[in-house]
């Protein structure tokens, strides 16, 4: 019990030093940030962008954007909507510069210029995992609007709340609602529209 | 019959909601109920449920230890940089605010010390404005032989570190 609430109790305390140890531009700090989060990041910015090897170069953008601004860090936000913030803002002008289309809502009557990519998109990611029933997820979260996925990865893989959403996103609490029901409506049909019958497969455990 | 449709439709466009954890208690609460009175929703609700678990356990693509390496390397390279750049700024600082110290400070008493106590209290005395440039040059020609030095001293440090 006493073990438990010293668990609970240190969490906040090391995260609060490690912002301080950030706004001092402790190198340190920024290691054990690296290798906390590179995973998470990279994820992020596959999902994001779709291409490995972009997602590797905006990852190296991150961390540098990551050393030049820390000592600016306000300690009251926390540290990873900040970090995810950066890397969603390099994506998004990443995106907004090779394909500018992919960062609109898709109009309901019809497919826009990304779904045309999104074959070659998918394929891609789909060599990179592997098993078909992931891929085919993948494939189909990776032909949604950027809005959209960014949304769904964040809420689902990276699991932050509601309100860290909307912090990184830097968009009211009610949009990110918004967006996540229409980025959900949009991936199921977007699952239905590719398998035969309509009907989705089980997605339960294997 | 109305109410019944309408019903539905509400609890349809909240299930997506529900999965992402996005209804607040009220509507949860409505949602609970009429899922558990409606067996078609209910099902339906059961395979938003397992899209969500699906994505929770998507894999993570795992960074290229390479790549890793590399932001690492840049972004210390940098922060060391940056470190460094900021420490001399403020030697700078504080190596300004200590010349002009030192020479005004030691001025008066260099007065005193070569000319006497009434050459220091005549205040009309010739190329007294001469030798307070000429001394100011001096001291600063000294204050910066000496930053030259801790500042090598300092590299070497670094280097050696």
């Amino acid at each position: 019990m006493i073990g438990h609430a010293a668990l609970a109790w240190e969490g906040p305390v090391a995260v609060d030093t490690e912002a301080v140890r950030l706004r001092r531009g402790d190198p340190q700090a920024l290691v054990s940030l690296l290798e906390r989060y590179q995973h998470r990041l990279y994820r992020f910015l596959v999902r994001m962008v779709h291409e490995p090897e972009t997602a590797e170069d905006l990852f190296q953008m991150t961390w540098m954007r990551v050393a030049e601004n820390c000592r600016r860090f306000d300690p009251n936000r926390g540290i990873e909507p900040w970090l995810f913030s950066i890397a969603r803002n390099l994506a998004i002008d990443h995106l907004r510069r090779a394909r500018p289309e992919s960062l609109d809502e898709p109009l309901p009557s019809g497919d826009s210029r990304a779904e045309m990519m999104a074959g070659k998109q998918a394929s891609a990611l789909e060599m990179l995992m592997g098993e078909q029933r992931t891929s085919r997820l993948i494939g189909a979260i990776g032909e949604l609007p950027s809005i959209y996925c960014e949304v769904i990865t964040l809420r689902f893989e990276e699991e932050m709340k509601l309100e860290e959403i909307a912090e990184v996103l830097d968009i009211p609490l009610s949009t990110v609602k918004t967006r996540l029901r229409r980025a959900l409506d949009a991936l199921r049909g977007k699952l239905e529209h590719r398998l035969p019958g309509g009907e989705l497969p089980g997605w339960g455990p294997q | 019959m109305n109410r019944k449709l309408t019903e539905h439709e509400i609890t349809r466009e909240r299930m997506a909601l529900a999965v992402a954890g996005a209804l607040d208690e009220n509507e949860e609460r409505e949602l609970t109920a009429h899922l558990s009175a409606c067996n078609d929703c209910a099902v339906e609700f059961d395979r938003w449920r397992e899209l969500a678990g699906a994505m929770r356990r998507l894999p993570t693509p795992q960074a290229p230890p390479a790549m890793v390496e590399r932001s690492r390397t840049r972004m210390v390279a940098h922060l060391m940089a940056r470190t460094e750049q900021r420490a001399n700024h403020r030697a700078m600082a504080w190596l300004l605010l200590f010349a002009w110290t030192t020479t005004l400070a030691t001025w008066p008493i260099l007065r005193f010390v070569s000319s006497g106590l009434s050459s220091f209290l005549d205040v009309s005395f010739q190329h007294t404005w001469h030798l307070l440039i000429g001394y100011t040059v001096l001291s600063w020609i000294a204050a910066a032989a000496i930053a030259a030095v801790l500042g090598l001293q300092h590299r070497r440090e670094r280097s050696l570190a």
